[in-house]
């Protein structure tokens, strides 16, 4: 066996078939065919070329099962203030139903290792046209996922309450694995809001969330999807999100990653209808040793469809970063519009960001443009505030959020963006004077 | 209050400030007037305590302190304000909270206890009428967006929040109209006390029309040329700077 394959082996030995999964045997062993014939991606892959896995697939991961109670982890301090919600609590990838609260029964929400809702023939014609996974990372979560949301809204629904996600880690016996497999569904006309947490429990020993979801957004659907990322420095995790938006539809996807030991999110957005909108918003504030990744795709299919993208980071010490937005522009797709932008600030010489567009266009008649900045905090601005009476350390913090405050604003639920802010202080140690 | 003395202050090796020498005293208002590159933006930084310019000589002493040993936000909680010629704009914060931030720093400085919020408040609206500003204007973010004479007037309006013994106003009036500029002047001369002391910096004697000044002096090329009262911004206004070179 040549090394690459040990690795794998050695990484896959506490995996096993169980008899909880949306997918079938065969095919679940037909992802597993795949996966014998890949290897994990090394530096040399150029997807993976400043994101080194080494330290990952050095470690052994084991689904854990506990038996934990809302007072061991304080569910109460982990979901969102006073926002009134449907909650689901995920412990190390598997859904606890007696933590979560799912109180509204005209939608279908649950997991989607329950087979009651495999006899359901609408929801089996999406199982049936989920796309095949195309990454490594992503068939290991196919073939071996136990569990995971699954998000239903009929025709013509508006979902007032916001549907949170808690994904929390529990390592504190030995290294954890999440591997959960979500299924958003909003049909024709539909609006939802949806917000996922990914969260650390222990300190002890190491976790890995390998997360896949796939979201449809169907004809006139509205979805704005959050997902904040605050796990521990002994956290890995790769985010896998496919969105197939049909036509009209307009989904907003922000990803807020304030923590972890490394990162990698895979965003992947299918415009297959006419019309459709994405705004694709990012901010990552890391530092210590972390690493922060951010692949973004977005395919534009269809004409007369808008792409919207903004991510913003700021690096501290030796942290580092990778943002690689690709934009595919078919054909036949005139009248695009499609804007990127990537913007960091690094506040040591020692940190990092690499920052790169793609962009394949193959239409004539489309505006497109990205634009890609590394800089320092702004010293006309530092002085100015100093000028004020502002301590140097307040200054540079009230740029920082300067910096990032458009992102900030774009959450359009109050509650969450108030806990958002509150995290950002807590990150930049600014007492909350905004 | 100000005694400046033999300053020379430099910007990548080129030296701009070839040794001023200025008194200033509680109660009087001085202008400083002079041609472009002549050296007028470089004095007001240095005496705030701009980090790009390097002092090589003379010394500056305010209110018995060694000014040039402080950082830039010292001097401020001292009661030194620079009005700038380019208000920065900061998004995100909103110019309440940035001057709550400002004051409760100038008044731990001083010993005394950050203001209560509704003191604070009422104190916003007292000054806001001093700018002729509504509170729509001060609930947004910090500069951005704002008209340059919106930008103009919101450091009036600083200068009025935190009130400063010395005051420099850096070019405030270029590029107002003549209604933004009138706000500004009225602003000032209502400031004006006994205790304080102002250093106005300008291109043109139309600021002075409003902001009656106790001494001109004229700047050029780094050095403070000529002194006089009022009546020397009037004679450059006709003669045109030529005639001091």
């Amino acid at each position: 066996m040549n090394k690459p394959n040990d690795i794998k082996q050695r990484f896959l030995k506490n995996l096993s078939l169980t008899s909880d999964s949306i997918f079938s045997e065969n095919k679940r062993k037909s992802f597993i065919k795949k996966i014998n014939d890949l290897s994990f991606p090394d530096i040399k892959n150029e997807d993976w070329r400043f994101t080194d896995l080494t330290p990952l697939l050095s470690l052994d991961f084991n689904i854990i099962k506990n038996k934990v109670t809302s007072e061991d982890i304080q569910i109460e301090k982990k979901i969102i203030k006073n926002l009134d919600s449907i909650v689901l609590v995920f412990i190390n990838g598997i859904l606890y139903e007696d933590l979560s609260n799912i109180t509204d029964n005209k939608l279908f929400i649950g997991n989607i290792s329950k087979g009651k809702l495999l006899q359901n023939e609408i929801i089996n014609k999406y199982l049936n046209c989920l796309p095949e996974p195309n990454n490594i990372f992503a068939l290991i979560n196919a073939a071996y996922s136990v569990d995971g949301a699954f998000i239903y809204l009929p025709e013509n629904y508006i979902s007032d309450k916001p549907i949170q996600l808690i994904y929390i880690n529990d390592s504190e016996i030995s290294n954890s694995l999440s591997q959960t497999r979500n299924i958003i569904i909003a049909e024709k006309n539909s609006q939802l809001k949806i917000i996922e947490s990914y969260i650390s429990l222990s300190n002890k020993n190491n976790s890995f969330t390998n997360s896949f979801t796939t979201v449809f957004a169907q004809e006139n659907s509205n979805i704005e999807y959050y997902k904040l990322q605050n796990e521990n420095e002994h956290s890995f995790q790769i985010n896998n999100t496919e969105i197939i938006q049909a036509k009209e539809s307009s989904v907003n996807l922000n990803t807020i990653s304030l923590n972890g030991g490394l990162i990698r999110n895979n965003s992947n957005v299918l415009l297959n209808g006419e019309n459709t909108e994405i705004f694709l918003n990012g901010l990552y504030i890391i530092d210590s040793n972390k690493h922060i990744d951010n692949h973004t795709y977005i395919d534009h299919a269809k004409s007369n469809c808008s792409s919207n993208e903004l991510y913003k980071g700021i690096l501290k010490d030796t942290s580092t970063g990778v943002f690689d937005g690709k934009i595919m522009v078919r054909k036949d797709s005139q009248k695009t519009n499609a804007f990127q932008a990537n913007k960091n600030i690094l506040l040591s010489d020692a940190a990092k960001i690499n920052t790169q567009p793609h962009l394949e266009i193959y239409a004539d008649d489309v505006k497109c443009s990205h634009g890609a900045t590394v800089g320092q905090l702004d010293q006309e601005a530092m002085f100015y505030l100093r000028s004020r009476g502002i301590d140097k350390d307040k200054a540079k913090s009230l740029l920082m959020y300067a910096f990032i405050s458009d992102i900030i604003n774009s959450v359009k639920i109050d509650e969450l963006k108030q806990s958002i802010k509150h995290q950002v202080f807590n990150k930049l140690k600014m007492d909350s004077i905004l | 209050m100000l005694s400046i003395k033999g300053l020379c202050a430099s910007i990548n090796n080129k030296e701009i400030l070839k040794g001023i020498d200025l008194e200033i005293k509680a109660g009087e208002i001085h202008a400083i007037m002079g041609p472009n590159g002549s050296g007028k933006s470089t004095l007001s930084s240095v005496l705030a305590g701009r980090e790009i310019f390097e002092v090589t000589a003379g010394e500056v002493i305010y209110n018995g302190k060694n000014l040039l040993e402080l950082p830039a936000e010292i001097r401020s909680r001292e009661g030194i304000f620079l009005a700038m010629q380019y208000p920065v704009e900061i998004p995100g914060v909103s110019i309440v909270n940035f001057l709550k931030a400002a004051m409760d720093a100038k008044r731990k400085h001083l010993g005394l206890d950050p203001l209560s919020p509704s003191d604070f408040l009422k104190l916003m609206k007292e000054k806001q009428k001093v700018v002729e500003i509504t509170s729509k204007l001060t609930n947004r973010s910090l500069n951005e967006g704002f008209s340059g004479g919106e930008k103009k007037k919101n450091e009036i309006f600083q200068m009025a929040m935190l009130e400063p013994k010395l005051s420099i106003l850096d070019e405030t009036d270029s590029g107002l109209d003549i209604d933004a500029l009138r706000v500004v002047a009225n602003g000032v001369n209502s400031l004006r006390t006994k205790d304080n002391a102002f250093l106005v910096i300008t291109h043109y004697q139309r600021l002075l029309d409003y902001i009656v000044p106790d001494f001109v002096h004229i700047l050029y090329d780094g050095k403070i040329v000529k002194t006089g009262d009022k009546s020397l911004a009037l004679e450059l206004e006709e003669k045109g700077y030529d005639w001091i070179k």
